[in-house]
C-alpha cells in the first residue's frame, strides 16, 4: 500500500476502535488555541520556526529577497531560525545553525511562525497508524452516490486514494516518493519556466 | 458535538459592560466573539490546513474518479501541470493579496487579512485531474487543485491552462475556502473548538468526516461572485508576474461563455454559479489596461510561445 498519511492514520484507527468496541482511543487534541500563530512585525533576535513540511519547495534558505534566489540550505519542519531583518516586504532575514555553521540567508514572511510545532504530539498520532495498518477496506473500490451523512468510510477510501496521488506527486517532483527534495522541486518549476519561455529578459 | 460552557465568563463581561453603558457592551460582546473567534478554526497552521485539504479532496476524489498515473502520457499530464502550477505560485509570491489592491471585491476584517499575508502552504500546490466531461475545478484550502478533463480540454493553448491554473491557485492563496467555512459557521465554530470538532475521542473520524463533507459542499456549491472576480483579479496579475500573457484570461472566461451558451448550462452545475461571464471578462480587460499587465517582451517572442504551445500539444492533445 502506498505511503500512509497521518491523518488517514488517525481517522482509521479511531473507525476501527469504534468499530471493533474495542476501548476508545483517548486521542489528544492537537492544541489550536492561543494567540494568532503568526506575527507580522518581526524583531531583529526573534525566534520563530518553520511551519512548512521539508519537501515544500519553500522549505529553503535563500540567497536573496527574490522568489528564484539560488537556495542555500535545506530547511525541516520546526526547525528555529533567528530573525534579523524585517525590512523587505514578504520575506525576511534569519540566521540559523545547520551542520554547525551558522548560515544567512531569506525566507518568505508566511513560512515562519512564532509557535514551534508540537513534536510530542505529532509524534502520538503516528503511533496511531499502527491501526491503520490493518485496515481490511481501505481500498475497496468506490461506490456510486453522495458520501454517507458522516462521510467515514467514503472518507476512509477517499483518503486512500489520496495516499496514492501524493506518492506519485512526490516521485515526480523531487525523486524520492517518501522525501523529495526541495532544492530539485524547485529546479524543475524553474526549469518549466525556462523551457516555455517564460523567465524572459 | 461538545459544547463549551463559556457563559460565566461571558456573563461576568456582560455585567461590567452594562454597568458601563450599552454601546460599550456591544464593544466588548464584539471582543468577547473576536477572542472566542481567534482560538478556534480561524487560526490554522499550515499543517492543519493540508490535512483538512485532504480530506475534502478525499470527498471530492470519491465523486469525481481521479486520473490515474498508468503510463507515459498520463504521467506527462500530471507532471506538467505539477511544475505549471508549481511555476506560477513561486513566481506570483510577490503579486499583492491585498483585497483592496485587488478590486475591494470581498470583505476581509484586519484578521483575515493579516491570515492571508502570512498564509503559507505546508506542501505546496498539488494538483490532480479528475477524469470527467464536466466543466469543473476545484481548490480545496492547504493547496491541493483539481481540474476536470473536460476544462483542460477546452483550453486551447499553455497561456490559457495557465489562466485556469492561475484562477484556481487564487482561491487557495487568498483562502476564500476557509473564510466561506467561517462566516456559514461561525455560531458553531465560536461554541466549539477546533480540536473538539476534529478530536473528539472516539468519534475523531465521524467529526472529521462531517467537516470535510460540509467543506466539500461548499466547493460544491461555487465560490461567491467577489470571491470570483478576486480570483480572476489575482490570478490575471499571477500570469503577468510569470511570463505568461495576462490576456489569456479573458480568452479563457470567453470560452467558457461559449460553452455556458452552447451547453445552456444547468443551474445546478458548477458555472451556474459563477457571477456572470460577461461582467467578468470586462473586469479583467479594465484591470490589464489600468495596471498596464503585459508579458515580459521576452515570454512573448514567436520561439518561447512555439516552444509552450508544443509541450502543451505534446501533452494534452
Ligand atoms: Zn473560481
Amino acid at each position: 500500500m502506498a505511503r500512509l498519511s497521518l491523518f488517514g492514520a488517525i481517522c482509521l484507527a479511531a473507525l476501527l476502535s469504534a468499530c471493533a468496541s474495542a476501548p476508545s482511543r483517548d486521542v489528544q487534541p492537537l492544541q489550536t488555541t492561543g494567540t494568532l500563530p503568526y506575527r507580522h512585525y518581526w524583531r531583529e533576535g526573534d525566534p520563530v520556526f518553520v511551519r512548512v513540511q521539508a519537501s515544500s519547495a519553500d522549505a529553503l534558505l535563500l540567497a536573496e529577497p527574490d522568489p528564484w534566489a539560488e537556495p542555500l540550505a535545506l530547511l525541516e519542519y520546526g526547525q528555529p531560525l533567528t530573525v534579523l531583518d524585517e525590512s523587505h516586504g514578504n520575506y525576511i532575514s534569519v540566521r540559523t545553525r545547520g551542520l554547525g555553521v551558522e548560515i544567512e540567508g531569506w525566507v518568505m514572511r508566511g513560512t515562519v511562525g512564532i509557535r514551534a510545532p508540537l513534536l510530542s504530539e505529532l509524534e502520538q498520532h503516528e503511533l496511531e497508524r499502527t491501526g491503520f495498518e490493518s485496515a481490511p477496506d481501505a481500498t475497496a473500490p468506490p461506490v456510486e452516490g453522495r458520501p454517507t451523512e458522516d462521510g467515514s468510510n467514503d472518507l476512509a477510501r477517499g483518503l486512500a486514494r489520496l495516499d496514492e496521488h501524493e506518492a506519485d506527486l512526490n516521485r515526480l517532483r523531487g525523486g524520492d516518493a517518501l522525501n523529495p527534495d526541495p532544492a530539485i522541486t524547485r529546479a524543475r518549476f524553474r526549469a518549466f519556466g525556462e523551457q516555455g519561455g517564460l523567465l524572459g529578459d | 458535538m461538545k459544547i463549551k460552557v463559556r457563559k460565566p465568563r461571558f456573563m461576568s463581561v456582560l455585567l461590567v459592560a452594562c454597568l458601563a453603558g450599552c454601546s460599550l457592551l456591544n464593544k466588548v460582546a464584539e471582543s468577547v466573539n473576536a477572542l472566542e473567534e481567534m482560538k478556534v478554526v480561524d487560526n490554522l497552521e499550515p499543517s492543519e490546513q493540508y490535512y483538512l485539504g485532504r480530506g475534502v479532496s478525499a470527498v471530492i476524489v470519491d465523486r469525481y474518479k481521479p486520473i490515474e498515473i498508468k503510463d507515459q502520457r498520463s504521467e506527462r499530464q500530471i507532471q506538467y501541470l505539477n511544475e505549471m502550477s508549481g511555476f506560477i505560485e513561486i513566481a506570483a509570491k510577490d503579486v499583492t493579496r491585498s483585497a483592496r489592491k485587488l478590486g475591494d471585491y470581498t470583505d476581509r476584517s484586519f484578521d483575515e487579512q493579516e491570515r492571508v499575508y502570512n498564509l503559507a502552504l505546508y506542501k505546496g500546490i498539488q494538483v490532480g485531474v479528475l477524469d470527467s466531461d464536466e466543466v469543473a475545478a476545484y481548490a480545496t484550502p492547504g493547496g491541493f487543485l483539481w481540474i476536470s478533463r473536460g476544462l483542460i480540454n477546452m483550453c486551447n493553448n499553455e497561456d490559457e491552462l495557465a489562466a485556469v491554473v492561475a484562477h484556481e491557485t487564487a482561491h487557495i492563496i487568498l483562502d476564500h475556502g476557509m473564510a466561506n467555512y467561517r462566516r456559514a459557521h461561525k455560531q458553531s465554530i465560536i461554541t466549539s473548538t477546533l480540536s473538539e470538532t476534529w478530536f473528539s475521542g472516539s468519534g475523531v473520524g465521524a467529526n472529521f468526516g462531517r467537516l470535510c463533507v460540509t467543506l466539500s459542499e461548499d466547493l460544491f456549491n461555487g465560490y461567491n461572485p467577489g470571491q470570483e472576480f478576486e480570483a480572476d483579479n489575482w490570478g490575471t496579475r499571477a500570469l503577468a508576474a510569470s511570463g505568461y500573457a495576462p490576456d489569456a484570461m479573458v480568452a479563457m472566461l470567453k470560452r467558457i461563455e461559449q460553452h455556458e451558451k452552447d451547453h445552456k448550462v444547468d443551474p445546478e452545475a458548477y458555472l451556474a454559479h459563477h457571477p456572470p461571464i460577461g461582467e467578468r471578462i470586462k473586469a479583467v480587460q479594465d484591470l490589464i489596461k489600468q495596471e498596464n499587465l503585459k508579458g515580459n517582451t521576452g515570454t512573448m517572442t514567436p520561439d518561447a510561445i512555439q516552444a509552450r504551445n508544443k509541450r502543451f500539444e505534446a501533452a494534452f492533445k
